[in-house]
């Protein structure tokens, strides 16, 4: 897997720069998932987040009657767990691999270390946090207006 | 352990004399784990070797109880054979007996009944009181005769029929005796062979233990080639020496150390680790947290500002991300 490749397709590395790109790339540890492998579940206690490298994961979300439903589907070069890494709270819901699927992870700490080097750098991968959350929030807002 | 920079420990790396040392410390590292697989290897060889031993020695203990078990049974069938024997020749002497009474009563049988036929033809000529009596008489005993004769004979042949049974009961017996002594003797026989297997596993296990120390012996000296190899980059490159790192404190700092590492590692560390890639470690903390090390100066703030520059007041550099609803 070239890690440098996929990291610089990577919507939240958008704008960095290649030598920042590259100290990403090694800060990232691989991970492979199989079929219906659970990256992590609802409630766990989370620091990092995954870059997905191929394949596919599903993201599900316990409803009122504790049924897991489906609320999105993720490929490539998508990213997944931001959310527990920025607020620091538990994990809002369980990923699972829907087809065998290659990820990097990356852990706050390792993002720490990345701050300590290249502080711009850093601040891009806040911003394109920020961006994703920013349009979830938006299509959120469509949703609600299109059900009212 | 000296104070380095970067592109010091970088271009002592590159040397000549540090790739002579690394291309040795490989060698005794793949000797080293080459010796430490014979020696699981013959280990695991040995003490598979005893399993089986004490396995056969058990199994062959358990055989032989089998073989005695078979022989108490032959034992106790031989007995019960005699007594049957015994019996018969009782029952046997019992029919004669009654065969002998049997052929008495027979004799009385026919004596009473030429009486009762003298007397029955006699009647017609001796007509009167005397004569009609004394036929009576003879025909009682002549009855009696009969009865007795009837029951005895009853009585002998359910002698034999006793006679038959015991015989019939002691071949069975004796049939039986002699096939769990051949079954006894084929048992004791496998109980032998698997002692002497067990034997011949126990030689075998006390060779195969004996490879394996002397595997572990070569194992402890390529260990302790191993150990030379890493002594000599301390001498030789002022750097403190793990089993898979070398160490070099970080010139104008007190806390950080530059690390090479000697390993390639996905899984252990919080980055993957390539061999002789320089990584940086918080003397504290040392491996637990490894940060790559960056040669080069830092992007200027000029090159930041501009970026932000393009972000925030020259419009959106990047595309707008949106994520595929679920399907």
């Amino acid at each position: 897997m070239e890690k440098l490749a996929v990291l610089s397709e990577s919507p939240l590395f958008e704008m960095l720069s290649n030598q920042e790109l590259e100290y990403v790339s090694e800060l990232c540890r691989p991970r492979r998932f199989t079929a219906g492998q659970i990256v992590f579940e609802e409630g766990e206690l989370g620091d990092s987040l995954y870059v997905i490298v191929s394949g596919e994961v599903e993201v599900l979300r316990r409803d009122a009657s504790a049924e897991q439903r489906r609320i999105a589907l993720l490929g490539p070069p998508m990213f997944f767990g931001e959310m527990s890494l920025i607020d620091k709270e538990y994990r809002s819901a369980t990923v699972r691999a829907r087809t065998d699927t290659e990820l990097l992870h990356l852990t706050a700490e390792n993002l720490a270390a990345f701050r300590k080097q290249h502080r711009d750098g850093f601040t891009f991968v806040v911003i394109n946090i920020a961006r994703v959350l920013s349009s979830r929030l938006r299509e959120s807002n469509s949703k609600l207006v299109e059900i009212r | 352990m000296k104070t380095k920079r970067l592109n010091e420990v970088v271009s002592l790396i590159a040397q000549l004399e540090f790739q002579s040392w690394w291309a040795e410390f490989q060698k005794r590292r793949a000797e080293l784990q080459e010796a430490q697989k014979r020696y699981e290897d013959s280990l695991a060889e040995a003490s598979l070797a005893e399993f089986k031993a004490e396995l056969l020695q058990k199994n062959a203990i358990d055989t032989l109880y089998r073989a005695g078990e078979c022989e108490d049974t032959a034992a106790t069938l031989l007995f019960e054979g005699t007594e049957l024997e015994n019996r018969s020749y009782r029952a046997v002497s019992d029919f004669e007996e009654q065969r002998f009474y049997v052929s008495e009563l027979w004799y009385r049988l026919g004596a009473c009944e030429k009486a009762f036929e003298e007397h029955r033809e006699a009647k017609p000529q001796f007509n009167g009181k005397k004569a009609e009596s004394e036929l009576k008489a003879a025909e009682r005993a002549h009855r009696a005769a009969r009865e007795d004769y009837d029951r005895e004979t009853e009585r002998r042949n359910q002698l034999w029929d006793e006679v038959e049974r015991i015989w019939a009961k002691s071949a069975e017996v004796n049939l039986l005796v002699a096939e769990h002594r051949v079954r006894a003797k084929s048992i004791r026989k496998e109980a032998e062979a698997l002692f002497s297997l067990a034997e011949e596993q126990k030689r075998r296990s006390v060779d195969l233990r004996a490879a394996a120390e002397a595997a572990s012996a070569r194992c402890e000296g390529a260990r302790s080639a191993l150990r030379a190899a890493l002594n000599r980059a301390h001498d030789e490159f002022a750097c403190a020496t793990g089993a898979d790192f070398l160490y070099f404190r970080q010139k104008g700092s007190s806390k950080r150390i530059f690390c090479v590492s000697l390993i390639e590692d996905h899984d252990k560390y919080n980055v993957e680790l390539t061999p002789l890639a320089v990584y940086v470690v918080d003397r504290q903390r040392g491996v637990a947290f490894l940060e790559p090390s960056v040669v080069g100066e830092p992007p200027s703030v000029q090159e930041g500002d501009r970026r932000f520059e393009d972000y925030f007041l020259r419009g959106r550099k990047g595309s707008v991300i949106s994520i595929r609803p679920a399907v």
